[in-house]
């Protein structure tokens, strides 16, 4: 236990995902070390991507204030036919890495988990339908994550939509660079069934 | 497949022990309270990644520290592999093969095999329905890496849907959700009464002969699985498809009853498995006698199938059998186990009954 602002500091770190008590000890002295305008300026920017920060209006994806449209949704070289549906922010942000996806984003908020008393109305679920209903659009793909939630809001989302545009789903198979030999099970079942014309 | 080295700093009672195993195995001896039964519980936690008894791993921390840490060495053929289960009580569990950390702790199951038999639990095993259910997902859980996936993938999802029943008390159902999760759950809950099934018709002809060794009346021993009598015909096992079939439609009979209930009445987590001696459930009728030549012959049959599974034989624990068994069946066990690999037993002094050679004695003081 050091001085109590201190110790605020290192529990407002713990909150913070994937760091526990050591790490947040670390930043929070490593804080203190810096010059104070180093430490200002991390505040500042804290405080400036809080306020500054919103949501599109369409694909829910993280935009500056006052923008009502995210980037991607602005930019005329997309192609608004295909949405590609996402649990979170950080999977859109993964998926941009890539720079292969041409279509635009729907962010969902997270996955089905009753457990955490999240249903179907609690997600973009309806406006995601709306969307298919009225963008005109010819694919949806779905890259949720490979958890039992991931998957049942997957298929939720797949009946919804059934009837109204193609739906598809991401592979699921090796990951690049990584040997066969490695891989575990079950991604080598999903990478044979899912396996494709040489 | 023979364990040749264990090192326990601290597990339990011991702060720090090191034991050396011969190839064909060992027989521990030691007053009771010595601590026999936890160096047989320390090697199932490497084969299995948690206790055998059922115990939580924190217990398994002795007074006064704050982690435990098994190490053992394990000989497959020409090759050693170090095998090191860890629990703190700040990080843990984790798991090591082959001095490599492994993500999962249940990476660890299916790799070195154990069938451990403790004839004093034989009531507690026998007469609850969820512990016969632990014997049958723990015997095919090693036997196949996937069968544990698919009870964890399950138990998850019972879970979430559990919490969707319950959720319906305070808002309506949306039957598009409803479909997603009964169908979601079908998926890995066909898989482990598939896996079941099969398991259990593999078992069966090594069950029953087992029995009618350990039994010294003229019944016969058998096996239920949800009220069907397994028969050892794997071609009568219905499809994987069917099977999720079948269980897609026990839950949307059911759901009127499990919306009520607020949990899933239905699924593997709840299928009876029964030993039966002449079609009479074991743990109502059985004597004590004939439960213990039950589970023993269970045990044995085990054995059996996870050595076809794996193509080596598991070792083979024995906890105080001399103790609790008769000398009858204690010189069949005995005879019967004169071919396996490697079978480690404990006894709190030197057993009466010839053991011949192979066990080397380890004394505990």
């Amino acid at each position: 236990m050091g001085p109590e602002p201190l110790e605020d500091l290192v529990v407002a770190f713990t909150r913070l995902p994937g760091i526990g008590r050591k790490t947040a000890q670390r930043l929070a002295l490593y804080v203190l070390k810096s010059p104070p305008q180093e430490a200002e300026s991390l505040a500042a920017a804290v405080r400036a991507a809080r306020e500054n920060i919103g949501h599109c209006t369409r694909c829910f994806h993280l935009t500056e204030r006052g923008q009502e449209l995210c980037h991607i949704c602005r930019d005329p070289r997309r192609d608004t036919g295909m949405i590609c549906v996402v649990e979170e922010a950080s999977d859109a942000l993964a998926l941009e890495r890539s720079e292969l996806m041409r279509g635009t984003y729907h962010v969902l908020g997270g996955a089905l988990s009753p457990l955490d008393g999240v249903g179907p109305e609690d997600l973009r679920i309806a406006e995601l339908v709306e969307r298919v209903r009225e963008e005109g659009i010819r694919e949806v793909i779905l890259a949720h994550n490979a958890s039992a939630e991931g998957e049942a809001t997957a298929e939720y989302i797949h009946q919804r939509l059934d009837g109204m545009t193609q739906v598809s789903r991401l592979a699921r198979g090796l990951p690049a660079g990584s040997d066969l030999d490695l891989a575990d099970r079950t991604t080598l079942a999903h990478a044979l069934q899912g396996r494709v014309q040489f | 497949m023979q364990l040749r080295q264990l090192s326990l700093r601290p597990f339990r009672n011991f702060a720090r022990i090191d034991l050396e195993f011969a190839e064909g195995g060992a027989v521990i001896v030691g007053a009771n309270g010595r601590g026999k039964s936890n160096i047989l519980e320390a090697i199932c936690y490497q084969s299995i990644g948690k206790s055998i008894r059922g115990a939580r791993d924190h217990e398994a921390v002795p007074h006064g520290e704050g982690h435990f840490d098994i190490r053992g060495d394990w000989q497959q053929g020409q090759r050693r592999h170090p095998c090191r289960v860890f629990y703190g009580a700040d990080d843990g569990k984790r798991v090591f093969l082959d001095e490599a950390p492994l993500p999962r702790v249940s990476d660890l199951v299916s790799h070195f095999q154990t069938v451990y038999f403790a004839p004093q639990d034989v009531a507690l095993v026998l007469q609850f329905s969820a512990q016969r259910r632990r014997l049958l997902d723990i015997v095919l859980s090693q036997a196949d890496a996937v069968y544990l996936k698919a009870l964890q993938t399950y138990q998850r999802l019972l879970t979430q849907r559990n919490h969707f029943l319950r959720s319906l008390g305070h808002r309506g159902v949306d039957p598009t959700e409803r479909e997603v999760w009964d169908a979601q759950l079908a998926k890995p809950g066909a898989l482990l009464r598939h896996h079941r099934l099969l398991g259990l018709v593999e078992i069966m002809p090594d069950f029953a002969r087992q029995y009618d060794v350990f039994s010294t009346g003229q019944e016969t021993a058998g096996l239920l699985y949800a009220d069907e009598v397994i028969e050892s015909n794997p071609d009568e096992i219905p499809t994987r498809d069917q099977l999720e079939a079948t269980f897609r439609q026990q839950l949307r009979d059911g759901f009127e009853k499990e919306r009520h209930a607020g949990h899933t009445l239905n699924g593997p987590h709840r299928d009876g498995f029964v030993f039966t001696i002449d079609g009479e459930a074991a743990d109502a009728f059985g004597s004590q006698g004939q439960q213990k030549s039950v589970l023993l012959s269970w045990k044995m049959a085990e054995l059996r199938l996870l050595e076809r599974r794996k193509g080596q034989q598991p070792l083979l624990l024995l906890d105080d059998v001399f103790s609790e068994l008769d000398p009858i069946r204690s010189a069949h066990l005995i005879e019967m186990v004169e071919d396996f690999d490697q079978v480690i037993l404990t006894a709190p002094r030197q057993p009466q009954e010839s053991l011949g050679d192979r066990y080397a004695r380890i004394d505990l003081e």
